[in-house]
């Protein structure tokens, strides 16, 4: 585990396929809602959007659940829609909101902020970063990073063979490291 | 690959990366909507009781979302009131409406609308209010009030945002002068609980509130489900090729939709094979 991560005291987040009954749409909301939302949102859905793509994801996961076959958890199968719903947001709706940028936001206020002020701060500084990477890398990036989904099941909700996902995995890493450090050198740790 | 062989993520505290970068990524992860969010998108589902956490997950922080949960010694009303606008409207229409294989709705217990608190206060309130002004029969044909609660129809990829009132099960029970009457204020999903209650005793003006779905709402979230009722209502007339004939062009245009076997289940004389061509990225 990692001291500077609570999440990751808890077990890996990838599940094993599908042994037994699907759970309940009811079940599927409550233990994954959460995570969907959160994932839609670092993939690049605006904050104003996010509840109708949750929506979206969620009734993609109801209507098609009773097809559901169990060649993967059905958490992955979750962040797979999650990942695909994003990505056609983003294609109709990013000029609604905002245009994606290589430039990263300005920090703004003094660093002794509220804790949850500067929490804000650094989503919005982390979004933006992530927001300069390609479609591909980023649903890695978000999904191994941040969902801390193993990397076979990233793997399997994005589409693409493993090693794809590995290299997309380094590729977005050293783009998003760099930026971050860039951004974040002088700043308090929190 | 296993997953012994991953790379230590960069939040990890031996990845090779600055304590302020993980920092930021820690904050990433602590991005999840509070229980209010999570409250108006149950709204928006058609959620039946919402059952507990599974235990086997790994918890995530949700200290917020899930409080209420942990300390079921307080049951105030505006809670239950809450689940029932929120989850079990929705949820007993859609049970009934949709019985295919994706929907396990059951009918709520008070055990398990106590376990499912994931409504939050606000969210409570304004749909009560909206459950208040429908109780009212001279409010039925009125243009909705400013009080009502609005939530966003369902959505289809790449449709927008639509503005819907929350299904109350006390609609369905109004006195109406003409039963396939639609006034302009009417959602698609009450015109369609309209549908569905009226199957059983009177399939013709199912049949007609189906036609009048279609016409109100040509593009509409809910078209799958007004067109099982439009089978089923044929079916009730007798009108067995007609119903076949339907069924098979809603299998056709969604070949994988999940009320293939409620279809199949109408006796209609034919099995509708499975052609899925269901993208194998989603399953």
């Amino acid at each position: 585990m990692s001291s500077l991560s609570p999440a990751r005291a808890e077990p890996p987040r990838g599940l094993p396929a599908r042994e037994g009954a699907v759970p309940s749409f009811e079940q599927l909301f409550v233990d994954h809602a959460p995570f969907a939302w959160r994932a839609l949102r670092r993939l690049g859905v605006h904050d104003a959007d996010a509840e109708d793509v949750c929506q979206e994801v969620f009734m993609i996961v109801h209507r098609r659940l009773a097809t559901f076959e169990g060649r993967s958890s059905i958490q992955t199968w979750i962040y797979g829609i999650c990942v695909r719903v994003a990505a056609d947001y983003r294609k109709r709706a990013h000029r609604r909101h905002e245009s994606p940028s290589d430039d990263l936001p300005e920090r703004s206020g003094p660093a002794n902020q509220h804790a949850e002020l500067e929490d804000h701060e650094a989503r919005a500084l982390l979004d933006a970063t992530v927001r300069t990477l390609d479609d591909d890398k980023r649903a890695v990036f978000v999904l191994f990073e941040l969902e801390e989904l193993p990397m076979t099941e990233v793997a399997v909700a994005v589409g693409c063979p493993v090693q794809t996902a590995y290299a997309r995995l380094y590729a977005a890493r050293h783009l998003v490291e760099a930026a971050l450090r860039r951004a974040t050198s002088g700043r308090k740790v929190t | 690959m296993s997953k012994l062989d991953e790379p230590p993520r960069l939040i990890d505290a031996g990845s090779d990366t600055t304590d302020r970068v993980r920092g930021v990524l820690r904050a990433g992860k602590r991005g999840l909507p509070d229980a209010d969010s999570l409250a108006r998108l149950a709204a928006r589902l058609p959620l039946g009781p919402l059952p507990p956490p599974t235990s086997a997950l790994p918890k995530p922080p949700l200290p917020r979302l899930l409080a209420p949960i942990a300390a079921p010694s307080v049951l105030p009303g505006v809670i239950v009131g809450a689940l029932l606008g929120l989850g079990v409207a929705t949820g007993m229409w859609w049970r009934d409406a949709a019985s295919a294989p994706a929907a396990t709705f059951t009918v709520a217990s008070p055990a398990t609308i106590a376990s499912a608190r994931i409504a939050a206060p606000k969210a409570a309130s304004s749909l009560a209010e909206a459950r208040a002004d429908r109780l009212d029969p001279q409010r039925i044909p009125a243009p909705p009030s400013a009080g009502a609660a609005r939530v966003a129809a369902p959505l289809d990829t790449g449709s927008d945002a639509r503005a819907v009132d929350a299904p109350s099960p006390a609609e369905s029970a109004a006195p109406a002068a003409d039963a396939t009457a639609v006034v302009d204020s009417e959602t698609e999903v009450h015109l369609l609980q309209r549908a569905q209650a009226a199957l059983g005793a009177d399939p013709a003006t199912a049949l007609a509130l189906t036609v009048a779905h279609a016409r109100r709402f040509p593009g509409g979230a809910l078209g799958q489900e007004s067109e099982l009722i439009a089978v089923t209502a044929l079916v009730a007339l007798g009108r067995k090729p007609e119903a076949e004939a339907r069924a098979a062009s809603l299998l056709e245009r969604f070949p994988s939709s999940a009320y293939r076997g409620r279809l199949e289940s109408l006796g209609l004389g034919r099995s509708f094979q499975k052609n899925d061509p269901a993208s194998p990225r989603t399953e």
